[in-house]
């Protein structure tokens, strides 16, 4: 499989690497920005293509890691062309952008992920594992936790234009709805109370399950520069869980001289071995799944549900009281 | 010297007040009255301190001041008898399981002449003087919103009898944190949105689990979780946590976070020991000082009925799947 990737800029790098330990083949990047592009091909030793259709023409794959509110348009016409898709979260900014995602690559045959990474975070793997087997009983109140600083500083301020970005209702906390729904099932009912301001962004959402399960979710764009946390406590019928990624760091090192921070997107990493850094993984799966026939383990269609949970949660904040969510009609 | 008694020991609280009042200085530990007599009696036995069998017997003792830990619900008639005695009260959290209560607890007190405090000991903790000290001096710059979190192991017995505690997990751990927020920014929660949760952890037939949303008249926001969520081998009875952003920051309290990590072969279990100050000790010494004083208490009747409120909004709230307004 031939890959090409569209947005050179942070996650575009990450999925470069990780594609280039697969047996697919990177090709290189297309990014608006050309310079962007050739610095981006340049370090992965790959080309840098002038055109979108230029790319189109050449690959099989098409991995979108462009800002999400391109994502729609560059998603159909990738399915129009005849290729899979793989487009970074959040899927999209309304439900009816996810509905012609998903209406395209079924009208085309083509296969359509969308890279809800924490799925395939080992430490949220491992929960739902346990879920699984039975660990802490049915799941009754679920916890996700993800915060840092504003990512808006300097080129990449479209983070933070909820126009553009969906704001920290969507760009960061669609990683904990889709989790959330892979351990606890549907949603039925979406509360939200938010501060979002020039320099912050800050929401606090309460979860109805199907089931019965209540969940609370916290996402923050308001820490100072340099931290990037999650955690979770997910109780059940006879058990809990619970993870804080500043705990569970077996390396601290501490120099007593460091470099000033510099602005942007911090990737959480945490020491694993090559094989299972979870981008890496995701793209493995995602590859295996193509070539197989196979399920994804997160559907366009659980993607596009994490999404309407952030939608519902900006209306609740807006209006001030429960959203609920409606089964979705794609 | 505070003369001081115990009227009911109902609450699992009153073993620890009744460890703190045999240790304090300045302070008369008078006894020990409970209707439940076989209870008051090994009380009164393990701290060697007398027993009546009646609350009145121990009011005929004129002492300076009395705690009522009964459940939940009796508070008031212990409160009034108190009242009429002509002897300062520390209330048991919740003030009471209804206003009606919580208000005639206020008004006995208030005809009786006599002070009210409620048993608020948060605020009496350390970390938490820490933290409104930050606020005070403004350090985090304009609040935008804290969630927080005051979760347990299921403690049964008549916490689980509607009759008694007047709910479950809700009004069990919501009036705590509520109060720390009512002192941190004496702004008046005006709206309440929860997701209560009943048999979500465990078979009781009462809520055992609650996400409280709420607003303050100044704007601040934020949600509380009360659920009773630490299973059983879970190492220490639960926590008192917050965390609050804000403009120039954010912090984060873990209020009992000074637990020695304790792994046991002899004791079979992991369990944490905490060594951080005691801070029901502290609350009780300075109800002593009330008590033989002319210091009125920092924690008042209102504070506690403002507490209960948001339980009862929580409770209104979730019945009906829409946000309560408040004042009630």
């Amino acid at each position: 499989m031939r890959v090409g990737i569209i947005g050179a800029g942070t996650m575009g790098l990450h999925h470069g690497q990780a594609w280039q330990a697969t047996s697919a083949s990177l090709l290189g990047f297309y990014d608006s920005d050309a310079e962007r592009a050739q610095a981006a091909a340049e370090r992965l030793g790959v080309r840098a293509f002038a055109s979108q259709e230029a790319l189109f023409a050449a690959a099989d794959i098409i991995d979108i890691c462009t800002p999400t509110f391109t994502h729609r348009a560059i998603a159909v016409a990738a399915a129009e062309a005849g290729k899979h898709v793989i487009c970074e979260k959040p899927m999209a900014l309304s439900l009816s952008d996810c509905a012609d995602m998903i209406r395209a690559a079924e009208a085309n045959g083509v296969r359509l992920f969308i890279a809800q990474v924490v799925r395939f975070f080992p430490e949220y793997e491992k929960a739902k594992e346990l879920i699984d087997a039975g660990a802490i009983g049915e799941v009754g109140v679920v916890r996700l936790s993800r915060g840092g600083s504003n990512p808006g500083e300097g080129p990449r301020q479209w983070f933070v234009q909820e126009y553009r970005s969906g704001g920290v209702l969507l760009d960061l906390m669609v990683h904990d709805y889709d989790y959330a729904r892979w351990v606890a099932g549907d949603v039925e009912r979406v509360y939200c109370q938010r501060h979002l301001g020039p320099n912050a962004d800050y929401a606090l959402v309460t979860l109805r399950f199907r089931s019965g399960a209540i969940g609370h979710i916290e996402g923050c764009w308001a820490y100072p520069a340099g931290i990037f946390r999650t955690s979770f406590d997910i109780a059940g019928k006879g058990g809990l869980f619970t993870y804080d990624s500043e705990a569970a760091v077996p390396l601290r090192l501490r120099l007593k001289e460091t470099e000033a921070a510099k602005g942007g997107v911090i990737v959480p990493s945490s020491p694993l071995a090559a094989e299972d850094n979870p981008y890496l993984r995701e793209i493995r799966h995602f590859l295996e799944c193509v070539e197989r026939g196979e399920e994804f383990r997160v559907t366009a269609r659980d993607a596009m549900a994490a999404v309407q949970i952030g939608c519902a949660a900006r209306q609740s904040a807006l209006e001030r009281r429960p959203v609920k969510i409606e089964p979705l009609a794609i | 010297m505070a003369r001081i008694g115990i009227l009911s020991f109902a609450h699992l609280h009153a073993e620890s007040y009744a460890a703190c009042l045999k240790q304090l200085p300045g302070v008369e530990f008078i006894g020990i009255a409970d209707e439940d007599g076989a209870r008051g009696r090994q009380a009164a036995a393990r701290f060697g301190v007398p027993f009546y069998s009646s609350y009145d017997l121990l009011l005929d003792r004129k002492p300076d001041g009395v705690i009522v830990t009964a459940e939940n619900a009796r508070h008031l008639p212990l409160v009034r008898l108190a009242a009429q005695a002509g002897v300062h009260v520390l209330c048991e959290k919740p003030i009471a399981t209804t206003m009606a209560d919580g208000r005639a607890i206020i008004e006995a007190c208030r005809q009786g002449g006599v002070k009210l405090m409620i048993a608020f000991p948060c605020r009496y903790s350390p970390a938490v003087r820490a933290v409104k000290q930050v606020l005070d001096e403004g350090r985090l710059g304009e609040i935008y919103g804290l969630h927080a979190t005051n979760r347990g192991q299921m403690p049964g017995g008549w916490f689980t009898d509607r009759e008694l505690a007047g709910g479950g997990a809700v009004i069990d751990h919501t009036v705590h944190v509520m109060d720390l927020v009512n002192w941190f920014w004496r702004s008046p929660v005006t709206r309440v949105f929860a997701e209560v949760g009943q048999d979500l952890l465990w078979d009781i037939g009462i809520d055992d689990s609650g996400l409280i949303s709420f607003e303050l008249a100044n704007g601040i926001f934020g949600t509380l979780d009360t659920s009773w969520s630490r299973p059983k081998v879970f190492p220490t009875w639960g926590d008192v946590t917050m965390e609050i952003v804000g403009e120039k920051g954010f912090l984060q309290l873990d209020m009992t976070a000074q637990m020695l990590q304790v792994y046991s072969d002899r004791q079979g279990a992991v369990n944490w020991a905490h060594w951080g100050s005691n801070i029901d000790l502290e609350m009780l010494r300075d109800f002593a000082t009330i008590c033989t004083s002319e210091k009125e208490p920092s924690i008042t009747g209102e504070d506690g009925l403002s507490a209960l409120e948001v339980a009862l909004a929580a409770y209104l709230s979730a019945e009906k799947g829409e946000p309560a307004r408040l004042p009630l």
